[in-house]
Protein backbone atom coordinates (compact mmCIF):
# COMPACT_ATOMS: atom_id res chain seq x y z
CA UNK A 1 0.00 0.00 0.00
CA UNK A 2 1.64 3.19 -1.19
CA UNK A 3 0.86 6.72 1.18
CA UNK A 4 -2.07 8.50 0.11
CA UNK A 5 -2.50 12.29 0.15
CA UNK A 6 -5.37 15.10 -0.60
CA UNK A 7 -3.73 17.24 -3.01
CA UNK A 8 -6.21 19.88 -3.42
CA UNK A 9 -9.58 20.72 -2.02
CA UNK A 10 -12.52 23.19 -2.74
CA UNK A 11 -16.08 23.62 -2.65
CA UNK A 12 -18.75 25.57 -3.45
CA UNK A 13 -21.08 27.18 -0.01
CA UNK A 14 -23.99 24.97 0.17
CA UNK A 15 -27.55 26.98 -0.15
CA UNK A 16 -31.11 26.81 -0.50
CA UNK A 17 -32.30 25.15 -3.71
CA UNK A 18 -31.36 28.03 -6.83
CA UNK A 19 -31.58 28.77 -10.60
CA UNK A 20 -27.64 27.60 -11.03
CA UNK A 21 -27.18 24.22 -13.45
CA UNK A 22 -25.32 21.36 -11.31
CA UNK A 23 -22.96 21.55 -13.82
CA UNK A 24 -21.91 25.20 -12.81
CA UNK A 25 -22.09 23.94 -9.04
CA UNK A 26 -19.72 21.36 -9.85
CA UNK A 27 -17.18 22.71 -12.01
CA UNK A 28 -17.03 25.75 -9.61
CA UNK A 29 -15.57 23.28 -6.93
CA UNK A 30 -13.51 21.33 -9.45
CA UNK A 31 -11.80 24.01 -11.16
CA UNK A 32 -11.21 25.32 -6.96
CA UNK A 33 -9.84 21.98 -6.69
CA UNK A 34 -7.36 21.59 -9.61
CA UNK A 35 -6.31 25.51 -8.92
CA UNK A 36 -5.55 24.80 -4.74
CA UNK A 37 -3.45 21.67 -6.00
CA UNK A 38 -1.99 23.51 -8.80
CA UNK A 39 -2.76 20.35 -11.20
CA UNK A 40 -3.50 20.24 -14.94
CA UNK A 41 -7.40 17.91 -15.37
CA UNK A 42 -5.28 16.17 -18.02
CA UNK A 43 -3.30 14.74 -15.36
CA UNK A 44 -6.07 13.21 -13.87
CA UNK A 45 -6.84 9.56 -14.06
CA UNK A 46 -9.91 8.57 -13.36
CA UNK A 47 -13.10 10.95 -11.87
CA UNK A 48 -15.91 9.79 -9.20
CA UNK A 49 -18.91 12.00 -9.18
CA UNK A 50 -20.76 11.66 -6.62
CA UNK A 51 -24.76 12.95 -6.37
CA UNK A 52 -28.14 10.82 -5.09
CA UNK A 53 -30.15 13.15 -6.22
CA UNK A 54 -29.31 15.19 -9.19
CA UNK A 55 -30.20 12.46 -12.05
CA UNK A 56 -28.62 9.53 -14.63
CA UNK A 57 -25.06 10.52 -16.29
CA UNK A 58 -24.70 13.55 -15.03
CA UNK A 59 -20.97 13.69 -14.94
CA UNK A 60 -19.48 14.18 -18.42
CA UNK A 61 -21.40 16.83 -19.55
CA UNK A 62 -20.08 18.79 -17.15
CA UNK A 63 -16.60 17.39 -17.11
CA UNK A 64 -16.52 18.20 -20.80
CA UNK A 65 -16.38 21.99 -19.84
CA UNK A 66 -12.54 21.28 -18.34
CA UNK A 67 -11.36 20.54 -21.88
CA UNK A 68 -10.95 17.01 -23.45
CA UNK A 69 -10.28 14.02 -21.61
CA UNK A 70 -11.53 10.36 -22.07
CA UNK A 71 -10.53 9.38 -18.62
CA UNK A 72 -12.60 6.86 -16.57
CA UNK A 73 -15.90 8.51 -14.71
CA UNK A 74 -17.24 6.26 -12.26
CA UNK A 75 -20.91 7.69 -10.68
CA UNK A 76 -21.31 6.96 -7.12
CA UNK A 77 -24.89 7.07 -5.36
CA UNK A 78 -24.79 5.82 -1.45
CA UNK A 79 -27.39 7.85 -0.14
CA UNK A 80 -25.73 10.55 2.22
CA UNK A 81 -22.20 8.80 2.07
CA UNK A 82 -22.37 8.88 -1.65
CA UNK A 83 -19.19 11.42 -1.56
CA UNK A 84 -17.11 9.84 1.66
CA UNK A 85 -17.49 6.07 -0.54
CA UNK A 86 -15.99 7.82 -3.39
CA UNK A 87 -13.26 9.39 -1.77
CA UNK A 88 -12.58 6.07 -0.08
CA UNK A 89 -12.44 4.44 -3.94
CA UNK A 90 -9.98 7.06 -5.06
CA UNK A 91 -7.96 6.43 -1.72
CA UNK A 92 -8.00 2.68 -2.58
CA UNK A 93 -7.48 3.36 -6.51
CA UNK A 94 -3.93 5.43 -5.31
CA UNK A 95 -2.99 3.38 -2.42
CA UNK A 96 -3.25 -0.30 -4.99
CA UNK A 97 -0.91 2.16 -7.52
CA UNK A 98 -3.49 1.76 -10.18
CA UNK A 99 -3.58 5.51 -10.64
CA UNK A 100 -1.80 7.98 -9.42
CA UNK A 101 -4.19 11.52 -9.25
CA UNK A 102 -7.87 10.93 -8.85
CA UNK A 103 -10.49 13.51 -9.00
CA UNK A 104 -13.79 12.78 -6.88
CA UNK A 105 -16.57 15.50 -7.43
CA UNK A 106 -20.08 15.62 -4.75
CA UNK A 107 -22.65 17.62 -6.44
CA UNK A 108 -26.53 17.52 -5.85
CA UNK A 109 -29.41 19.84 -6.34
CA UNK A 110 -32.21 18.01 -4.21
CA UNK A 111 -35.26 16.49 -5.85
CA UNK A 112 -37.60 13.35 -5.35
CA UNK A 113 -36.52 10.37 -5.92
CA UNK A 114 -37.69 7.07 -4.40
CA UNK A 115 -35.62 5.45 -2.00
CA UNK A 116 -35.04 1.13 -2.34
CA UNK A 117 -36.93 0.33 0.93
CA UNK A 118 -39.71 2.40 0.06
CA UNK A 119 -40.10 0.63 -3.56
CA UNK A 120 -40.18 -3.10 -1.69
CA UNK A 121 -43.74 -3.91 -0.45
CA UNK A 122 -44.62 -5.49 2.70
CA UNK A 123 -41.49 -4.58 4.47
CA UNK A 124 -42.93 -1.98 6.44
CA UNK A 125 -46.35 -0.83 7.90
CA UNK A 126 -45.95 2.72 7.94
CA UNK A 127 -44.55 4.92 5.42
CA UNK A 128 -43.70 7.39 8.18
CA UNK A 129 -41.29 4.85 9.25
CA UNK A 130 -39.08 5.67 6.28
CA UNK A 131 -39.03 9.38 7.27
CA UNK A 132 -34.92 9.90 8.78
CA UNK A 133 -36.66 12.48 11.15
CA UNK A 134 -38.75 10.14 12.40
CA UNK A 135 -36.54 7.46 13.26
CA UNK A 136 -33.82 9.96 14.39
CA UNK A 137 -36.67 11.67 16.68
CA UNK A 138 -37.47 7.74 18.20
CA UNK A 139 -33.16 7.29 18.54
CA UNK A 140 -33.50 10.65 21.12
CA UNK A 141 -36.01 9.46 22.82
CA UNK A 142 -34.68 5.89 23.74
CA UNK A 143 -31.25 7.63 24.22
CA UNK A 144 -33.40 10.35 26.73
CA UNK A 145 -34.48 6.58 28.46
CA UNK A 146 -31.15 4.85 28.60
CA UNK A 147 -28.56 7.48 28.91
CA UNK A 148 -30.66 10.75 30.50
CA UNK A 149 -29.93 12.85 27.88
CA UNK A 150 -32.31 15.79 27.34
CA UNK A 151 -33.74 18.11 25.26
CA UNK A 152 -30.91 20.21 26.51
CA UNK A 153 -28.57 17.97 25.52
CA UNK A 154 -29.69 17.84 21.96
CA UNK A 155 -30.61 21.56 21.93
CA UNK A 156 -26.62 22.08 22.62
CA UNK A 157 -25.11 20.56 19.77
CA UNK A 158 -27.39 22.24 17.33
CA UNK A 159 -26.26 25.46 19.27
CA UNK A 160 -22.54 24.48 18.33
CA UNK A 161 -22.44 23.56 15.23
CA UNK A 162 -24.91 26.82 14.30
CA UNK A 163 -22.43 28.48 16.19
CA UNK A 164 -19.38 27.34 13.97
CA UNK A 165 -21.33 27.66 10.50
CA UNK A 166 -21.47 31.39 11.36
CA UNK A 167 -17.47 31.68 11.24
CA UNK A 168 -18.01 29.24 7.66
CA UNK A 169 -18.51 30.98 4.90
CA UNK A 170 -19.88 27.86 2.53
CA UNK A 171 -22.45 27.49 5.19
CA UNK A 172 -26.38 27.15 4.98
CA UNK A 173 -26.95 28.42 8.15
CA UNK A 174 -28.84 31.22 8.52
CA UNK A 175 -26.69 32.29 11.71
CA UNK A 176 -25.73 31.30 15.47
CA UNK A 177 -28.43 30.50 17.29
CA UNK A 178 -29.03 30.48 21.32
CA UNK A 179 -29.77 27.54 23.53
CA UNK A 180 -33.28 29.45 24.53
CA UNK A 181 -33.85 29.83 20.36
CA UNK A 182 -33.17 26.16 20.62
CA UNK A 183 -35.70 25.33 23.21
CA UNK A 184 -38.89 27.93 22.30
CA UNK A 185 -38.57 26.45 18.64
CA UNK A 186 -41.74 24.30 17.83
CA UNK A 187 -40.81 20.52 17.93
CA UNK A 188 -41.51 18.78 14.81
CA UNK A 189 -41.16 15.44 15.51
CA UNK A 190 -40.47 14.30 19.47
CA UNK A 191 -37.71 16.57 21.21
CA UNK A 192 -36.52 17.71 17.59
CA UNK A 193 -37.12 20.78 16.63
CA UNK A 194 -36.09 22.41 12.84
CA UNK A 195 -32.88 23.33 14.53
CA UNK A 196 -31.33 20.02 15.35
CA UNK A 197 -32.77 18.83 12.00
CA UNK A 198 -30.57 19.39 8.74
CA UNK A 199 -30.98 21.44 5.74
CA UNK A 200 -31.02 19.54 2.43
CA UNK A 201 -30.08 21.90 -0.21
CA UNK A 202 -27.35 22.11 -3.31
CA UNK A 203 -23.74 22.85 -3.93
CA UNK A 204 -20.80 21.08 -4.58
CA UNK A 205 -17.56 20.06 -3.11
CA UNK A 206 -14.73 18.31 -4.78
CA UNK A 207 -10.98 16.64 -3.95
CA UNK A 208 -7.63 15.81 -5.61
CA UNK A 209 -6.34 12.59 -4.30
CA UNK A 210 -2.72 11.00 -5.15
CA UNK A 211 0.31 9.60 -4.61
CA UNK A 212 3.51 11.18 -2.95
CA UNK A 213 4.83 11.38 -7.20
CA UNK A 214 1.43 13.48 -7.67
CA UNK A 215 2.52 15.78 -4.52
CA UNK A 216 5.89 16.21 -6.23
CA UNK A 217 4.42 16.86 -9.52
CA UNK A 218 1.59 19.58 -8.39
CA UNK A 219 2.25 23.56 -8.88
CA UNK A 220 0.39 23.58 -5.62
CA UNK A 221 3.34 21.75 -3.63
CA UNK A 222 3.54 24.54 -1.74
CA UNK A 223 0.81 23.86 0.12
CA UNK A 224 1.40 21.76 3.20
CA UNK A 225 0.58 18.40 2.20
CA UNK A 226 -2.53 15.84 4.38
CA UNK A 227 -2.58 12.35 4.28
CA UNK A 228 -5.07 9.77 4.25
CA UNK A 229 -3.83 7.33 6.75
CA UNK A 230 -6.70 5.08 6.75
CA UNK A 231 -10.56 4.48 5.95
CA UNK A 232 -13.42 1.70 6.17
CA UNK A 233 -16.62 1.76 4.33
CA UNK A 234 -18.97 -0.77 5.70
CA UNK A 235 -22.87 -2.09 4.87
CA UNK A 236 -25.46 -3.00 7.96
CA UNK A 237 -25.23 -6.43 9.02
CA UNK A 238 -27.95 -8.58 10.27
CA UNK A 239 -28.20 -6.31 13.45
CA UNK A 240 -30.49 -7.39 16.53
CA UNK A 241 -33.17 -5.53 16.90
CA UNK A 242 -32.43 -4.09 20.47
CA UNK A 243 -29.51 -2.28 18.70
CA UNK A 244 -29.85 0.70 16.53
CA UNK A 245 -28.11 -0.24 13.41
CA UNK A 246 -25.98 3.33 12.52
CA UNK A 247 -24.63 3.39 15.93
CA UNK A 248 -23.18 -0.19 15.92
CA UNK A 249 -22.46 0.83 12.24
CA UNK A 250 -20.42 3.91 13.28
CA UNK A 251 -18.44 1.49 16.07
CA UNK A 252 -17.02 -0.99 13.25
CA UNK A 253 -16.56 1.51 11.15
CA UNK A 254 -14.50 4.26 13.24
CA UNK A 255 -12.69 0.99 14.47
CA UNK A 256 -11.72 -0.22 11.62
CA UNK A 257 -10.54 3.10 9.88
CA UNK A 258 -8.33 4.19 12.75
CA UNK A 259 -6.78 0.61 13.03
CA UNK A 260 -5.53 0.93 9.21
CA UNK A 261 -4.04 4.86 10.26
CA UNK A 262 -2.84 3.43 13.33
CA UNK A 263 -3.92 5.86 15.66
CA UNK A 264 -6.77 6.02 18.62
CA UNK A 265 -9.54 7.89 19.01
CA UNK A 266 -7.77 9.84 21.93
CA UNK A 267 -5.61 11.20 19.09
CA UNK A 268 -8.14 13.10 17.00
CA UNK A 269 -8.45 16.71 17.19
CA UNK A 270 -10.83 17.03 14.89
CA UNK A 271 -13.72 15.33 13.54
CA UNK A 272 -16.48 15.99 11.08
CA UNK A 273 -19.66 13.84 12.26
CA UNK A 274 -23.02 12.66 10.56
CA UNK A 275 -25.30 14.78 12.69
CA UNK A 276 -27.90 15.04 10.52
CA UNK A 277 -29.98 15.27 13.38
CA UNK A 278 -28.75 16.86 16.76
CA UNK A 279 -28.80 13.31 18.76
CA UNK A 280 -26.64 11.41 16.19
CA UNK A 281 -23.48 13.67 17.06
CA UNK A 282 -23.89 12.49 20.67
CA UNK A 283 -24.60 8.66 19.63
CA UNK A 284 -21.80 8.21 17.28
CA UNK A 285 -19.42 10.20 19.29
CA UNK A 286 -20.46 8.28 22.33
CA UNK A 287 -19.63 4.50 19.86
CA UNK A 288 -16.37 6.22 19.29
CA UNK A 289 -15.08 5.77 22.37
CA UNK A 290 -14.11 9.80 22.77
CA UNK A 291 -15.51 9.68 26.60
CA UNK A 292 -15.39 7.90 29.08
CA UNK A 293 -18.37 5.19 29.52
CA UNK A 294 -21.55 7.44 29.99
CA UNK A 295 -19.71 11.12 29.57
CA UNK A 296 -20.25 11.96 26.41
CA UNK A 297 -23.26 14.50 26.82
CA UNK A 298 -20.97 15.72 30.21
CA UNK A 299 -18.30 16.29 28.12
CA UNK A 300 -20.17 18.31 25.20
CA UNK A 301 -21.64 20.56 27.80
CA UNK A 302 -18.04 21.09 29.28
CA UNK A 303 -16.58 22.27 25.65
CA UNK A 304 -14.88 19.51 24.95
CA UNK A 305 -16.23 19.05 21.15
CA UNK A 306 -15.74 22.94 20.72
CA UNK A 307 -13.24 24.58 18.49
CA UNK A 308 -10.38 24.76 21.16
CA UNK A 309 -11.98 21.93 23.12
CA UNK A 310 -10.29 18.33 23.00
CA UNK A 311 -11.86 18.14 19.83
CA UNK A 312 -13.20 19.98 17.58
CA UNK A 313 -16.36 18.15 16.15
CA UNK A 314 -17.80 19.99 13.08
CA UNK A 315 -15.89 23.40 13.25
CA UNK A 316 -17.77 23.34 9.21
CA UNK A 317 -20.93 23.47 11.46
CA UNK A 318 -21.52 19.96 10.57
CA UNK A 319 -24.73 18.62 8.13
CA UNK A 320 -26.88 20.64 10.70
CA UNK A 321 -25.06 24.10 10.18
CA UNK A 322 -23.09 23.63 7.09
CA UNK A 323 -25.86 21.71 5.55
CA UNK A 324 -26.55 18.63 3.93
CA UNK A 325 -26.93 18.88 0.01
CA UNK A 326 -26.17 14.39 -0.04
CA UNK A 327 -23.59 13.89 -2.93
CA UNK A 328 -21.41 16.85 -1.67
CA UNK A 329 -21.79 16.32 1.96
CA UNK A 330 -18.54 14.17 2.71
CA UNK A 331 -16.54 15.80 0.70
CA UNK A 332 -16.90 19.03 2.18
CA UNK A 333 -16.50 17.11 5.44
CA UNK A 334 -12.82 16.33 3.70
CA UNK A 335 -12.19 19.80 2.46
CA UNK A 336 -13.13 21.46 6.19
CA UNK A 337 -11.00 18.31 7.81
CA UNK A 338 -7.94 19.42 5.36
CA UNK A 339 -8.27 22.83 6.02
CA UNK A 340 -8.09 22.49 9.52
CA UNK A 341 -4.93 19.83 9.32
CA UNK A 342 -3.16 23.06 7.24
CA UNK A 343 -4.21 25.32 9.49
CA UNK A 344 -6.19 27.39 7.54
CA UNK A 345 -9.44 27.47 8.41
CA UNK A 346 -9.21 30.98 10.17
CA UNK A 347 -11.69 31.93 13.19
CA UNK A 348 -12.88 28.19 13.01
CA UNK A 349 -9.50 26.77 13.47
CA UNK A 350 -8.94 23.87 15.91
CA UNK A 351 -5.24 25.31 17.54
CA UNK A 352 -2.43 22.48 17.16
CA UNK A 353 -4.71 20.17 14.82
CA UNK A 354 -2.33 17.22 13.61
CA UNK A 355 -5.37 14.64 13.20
CA UNK A 356 -8.71 14.50 11.26
CA UNK A 357 -11.27 12.17 11.56
CA UNK A 358 -14.16 12.07 8.69
CA UNK A 359 -17.42 10.51 9.29
CA UNK A 360 -20.75 9.83 7.23
CA UNK A 361 -24.17 7.28 7.58
CA UNK A 362 -25.63 6.82 4.40
CA UNK A 363 -29.45 5.47 4.57
CA UNK A 364 -29.78 1.60 4.19
CA UNK A 365 -27.93 1.91 6.29
CA UNK A 366 -24.12 2.22 5.20
CA UNK A 367 -21.20 3.73 7.30
CA UNK A 368 -17.58 5.36 5.79
CA UNK A 369 -15.02 6.68 7.93
CA UNK A 370 -11.32 8.11 7.45
CA UNK A 371 -8.52 9.38 9.02
CA UNK A 372 -6.53 11.56 7.69
CA UNK A 373 -3.21 13.48 9.20
CA UNK A 374 -1.44 16.97 8.26
CA UNK A 375 2.03 15.16 6.70
CA UNK A 376 5.19 16.62 5.44
CA UNK A 377 5.73 15.23 2.10
CA UNK B 1 -62.18 7.08 14.93
CA UNK B 2 -65.60 6.26 16.53
CA UNK B 3 -64.62 4.92 19.44
CA UNK B 4 -67.99 4.50 21.25
CA UNK B 5 -69.30 2.58 18.65
CA UNK B 6 -67.21 0.49 16.84
CA UNK B 7 -66.45 -2.62 18.22
CA UNK B 8 -62.51 -2.97 18.00
CA UNK B 9 -60.73 -6.40 17.82
CA UNK B 10 -56.69 -7.23 18.33
CA UNK B 11 -55.36 -7.36 15.18
CA UNK B 12 -53.66 -10.77 13.83
CA UNK B 13 -50.73 -10.11 11.41
CA UNK B 14 -48.33 -12.24 9.62
CA UNK B 15 -44.78 -13.29 11.27
CA UNK B 16 -42.22 -15.48 9.38
CA UNK B 17 -40.07 -17.44 10.73
CA UNK B 18 -36.79 -19.11 9.80
CA UNK B 19 -36.14 -22.82 10.53
CA UNK B 20 -32.61 -22.16 9.94
CA UNK B 21 -32.01 -19.98 12.28
CA UNK B 22 -35.63 -18.99 14.14
CA UNK B 23 -35.18 -15.52 12.31
CA UNK B 24 -38.91 -13.91 12.99
CA UNK B 25 -39.66 -10.80 10.92
CA UNK B 26 -43.04 -8.97 11.44
CA UNK B 27 -44.37 -7.96 9.03
CA UNK B 28 -43.35 -11.48 7.28
CA UNK B 29 -40.63 -11.22 5.33
CA UNK B 30 -41.27 -12.21 1.87
CA UNK B 31 -37.78 -11.79 0.17
CA UNK B 32 -35.53 -14.01 2.33
CA UNK B 33 -34.28 -14.08 5.59
CA UNK B 34 -31.96 -11.10 6.48
CA UNK B 35 -29.63 -13.07 8.74
CA UNK B 36 -29.02 -16.34 7.12
CA UNK B 37 -30.09 -15.78 3.33
CA UNK B 38 -32.38 -18.45 3.34
CA UNK B 39 -35.37 -18.29 0.61
CA UNK B 40 -38.52 -16.95 1.01
CA UNK B 41 -40.04 -20.49 -0.01
CA UNK B 42 -38.41 -21.76 2.81
CA UNK B 43 -39.51 -19.59 5.44
CA UNK B 44 -42.03 -20.09 7.55
CA UNK B 45 -45.46 -17.99 8.06
CA UNK B 46 -47.72 -17.91 11.06
CA UNK B 47 -50.45 -15.43 12.44
CA UNK B 48 -49.74 -13.80 15.68
CA UNK B 49 -51.87 -11.23 17.48
CA UNK B 50 -50.23 -7.57 17.61
CA UNK B 51 -49.81 -7.21 21.09
CA UNK B 52 -47.14 -5.98 23.06
CA UNK B 53 -44.94 -2.87 24.72
CA UNK B 54 -44.23 0.14 24.05
CA UNK B 55 -40.88 0.69 24.08
CA UNK B 56 -40.16 4.63 22.65
CA UNK B 57 -42.67 7.09 21.73
CA UNK B 58 -42.99 10.50 19.70
CA UNK B 59 -45.83 13.35 18.66
CA UNK B 60 -45.15 14.02 15.57
CA UNK B 61 -45.91 17.80 14.73
CA UNK B 62 -46.05 17.99 11.06
CA UNK B 63 -48.29 15.85 8.53
CA UNK B 64 -45.09 13.28 7.84
CA UNK B 65 -46.18 10.37 6.17
CA UNK B 66 -49.65 12.37 5.03
CA UNK B 67 -51.28 11.78 8.95
CA UNK B 68 -53.06 14.66 10.30
CA UNK B 69 -50.89 16.05 12.81
CA UNK B 70 -49.91 16.01 15.54
CA UNK B 71 -50.47 12.17 16.10
CA UNK B 72 -48.33 9.62 17.81
CA UNK B 73 -45.86 7.05 16.55
CA UNK B 74 -43.76 4.55 18.12
CA UNK B 75 -41.22 1.49 18.56
CA UNK B 76 -43.39 -1.69 19.54
CA UNK B 77 -42.01 -4.82 20.75
CA UNK B 78 -44.27 -7.45 20.09
CA UNK B 79 -44.91 -10.39 22.46
CA UNK B 80 -44.01 -12.46 19.54
CA UNK B 81 -40.25 -10.79 19.57
CA UNK B 82 -39.65 -8.80 16.89
CA UNK B 83 -39.85 -5.16 16.88
CA UNK B 84 -42.04 -2.75 14.85
CA UNK B 85 -42.42 0.64 13.79
CA UNK B 86 -46.18 1.95 13.48
CA UNK B 87 -48.91 5.05 14.71
CA UNK B 88 -50.07 4.62 17.98
CA UNK B 89 -53.16 6.44 20.16
CA UNK B 90 -52.49 9.63 22.10
CA UNK B 91 -52.75 7.86 24.93
CA UNK B 92 -49.75 5.58 24.59
CA UNK B 93 -46.24 6.23 25.88
CA UNK B 94 -43.40 4.27 26.46
CA UNK B 95 -44.09 1.42 29.03
CA UNK B 96 -47.67 1.40 27.99
CA UNK B 97 -49.02 -2.36 27.04
CA UNK B 98 -50.59 -2.08 23.37
CA UNK B 99 -52.77 -3.92 20.91
CA UNK B 100 -52.83 -2.79 17.04
CA UNK B 101 -56.19 -2.51 15.81
CA UNK B 102 -57.40 -1.83 12.32
CA UNK B 103 -57.06 1.90 11.49
CA UNK B 104 -58.43 2.53 7.29
CA UNK B 105 -56.33 -0.62 6.28
CA UNK B 106 -53.27 -0.33 8.21
CA UNK B 107 -52.64 -0.07 11.88
CA UNK B 108 -53.35 1.52 15.13
CA UNK B 109 -51.66 0.62 18.34
CA UNK B 110 -53.94 1.26 21.59
CA UNK B 111 -53.28 1.14 25.41
CA UNK B 112 -54.59 -2.62 25.43
CA UNK B 113 -57.44 -1.62 28.20
CA UNK B 114 -59.38 0.39 25.38
CA UNK B 115 -59.92 -2.68 23.13
CA UNK B 116 -62.66 -4.96 23.92
CA UNK B 117 -61.09 -8.31 23.64
CA UNK B 118 -57.85 -7.46 24.76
Amino acid sequence: MRDVFVIGVGMTAYSKPTATPYAELGLTALRAALRDGGVPWTDVQTTYVASALTGVAIGQPMLAHLGSSSAPICHVENASASGSTAIERAFRQVASGEADLVAVIGVDKPTQRPIGESLISGGSWAEEELAPILRFALMAERYSQDRGWTREDYARVAVKNHGNAALNPASQSPGPVSLEEVLESPQIAGMLSRYECCPVGEGAAAVLVGSAEAVRHSAGGARPAVRILGASAISEPFVESTLIPEVELTRISAVQALEEAGRSIHDVDVIELHDAFAVEELAYLEAMGISADGDVARDAMAGHFDIGGRCAVSPSGGLLGMGHPIGPTGVGQVVEIVTQLRGEAGDRQQPGARVGLAHMVGLGAVCVTHVFEAAQA
Amino acid sequence: MNEATTPRHTLRVTMSRCPNDGELAVPADTLGCRRCGNEPSHLETMTVDARGLAEAVITVNRPIGGHEAPYRFGEIRLDAGPMVRALCSPAVSAGTRVVGIELDESILFEIEEAVVDA
